[in-house]
């Protein structure tokens, strides 16, 4: 399955400025953004991305909780997401992945390799036959 | 320059978006030590201070400016350990660490 569309969610606009110009310009995808987790819903519902790149804090819906809402929605449920985290503690990654997380990036990230590890990510859940909980 | 034309292009606009950043920053550490002063004071909770700086440290360093980013960290983490009680030493020391940094 081809990844074109990338829906960008953080709550920091510099830090969506400098996602989106390397996805875009480094990786070649087509970036949407969004600044919270109530207008990444919108949008993913609107746009329907490939993959979501969520930032895990935020304030009100935060990343887990916005996952969340997007596997409760029929139209939302099997976009693979990857969550964006400045927090390296190994049992936080691990229980972004048992909320259904595809791939974990930390933050700070280099722009001339985020497409790179985006893309490593989606290659190997698709080798690896992941589940993003939306059919079952 | 590489023999990757595309690639060339966007180191380039990388950089430009870098230095804009460059005078952002300045102008998020003054925020950042205005929000500090405020919690200090009562004025504000500490944890608009602690998402301002957490919100640094994670962009900072996707700009370049890996050192304000690390020590935005400390300062996260500094301010999370007052907000529980802690003392202000460490969040003086990290805030005059960040301060230095300032483009």
């Amino acid at each position: 399955m081809p990844f074109s569309k990338v829906l960008l969610v953080d709550d920091d606009e510099d830090l969506r400025i400098v996602g989106k110009l390397a996805l875009e310009a480094v990786g070649g995808f087509t970036i949407t953004t969004a600044s919270s987790g109530a207008d990444a819903l919108r949008v993913a519902l609107e746009d329907r991305p490939d993959v979501i790149l969520l930032d895990m804090v935020m304030p009100e819906l935060d990343g887990a909780a916005t996952l969340l809402e997007l596997r409760a929605r029929a139209e939302t449920s099997g976009i693979p997401v990857i969550f964006l985290t400045a927090r390296s503690d190994r049992d936080d990654i691990a229980r972004y992945f048992e909320l259904g997380a595809v791939g974990v990036i930390r933050k700070p990230f280099d722009p001339m390799r985020l497409a790179r590890d985006v893309r490593r990510i989606l290659r190997d859940g698709e080798a690896e036959g992941w589940s993003t909980g939306g059919d079952e | 320059m590489s023999d990757d034309p595309d690639r060339d292009a966007a180191r380039a606009r990388l950089d430009v978006v870098r230095q804009r950043f460059a005078a952002r920053l300045a102008a998020r550490i003054v925020e950042l030590v205005d929000r500090i002063d405020a919690a200090r004071s009562g004025a504000a909770p500490i944890a608009d201070a602690v998402v301002l700086a957490h919100r640094l440290a994670g962009t900072a360093g996707s700009y370049g400016y890996d050192e304000a980013g690390e020590q935005a960290r400390r300062l996260e983490l500094a301010l999370v350990d007052v907000g529980e009680g802690g003392a202000w030493d460490a969040v003086d020391a990290s805030l005059a660490e960040l301060r230095g940094l300032s483009p």
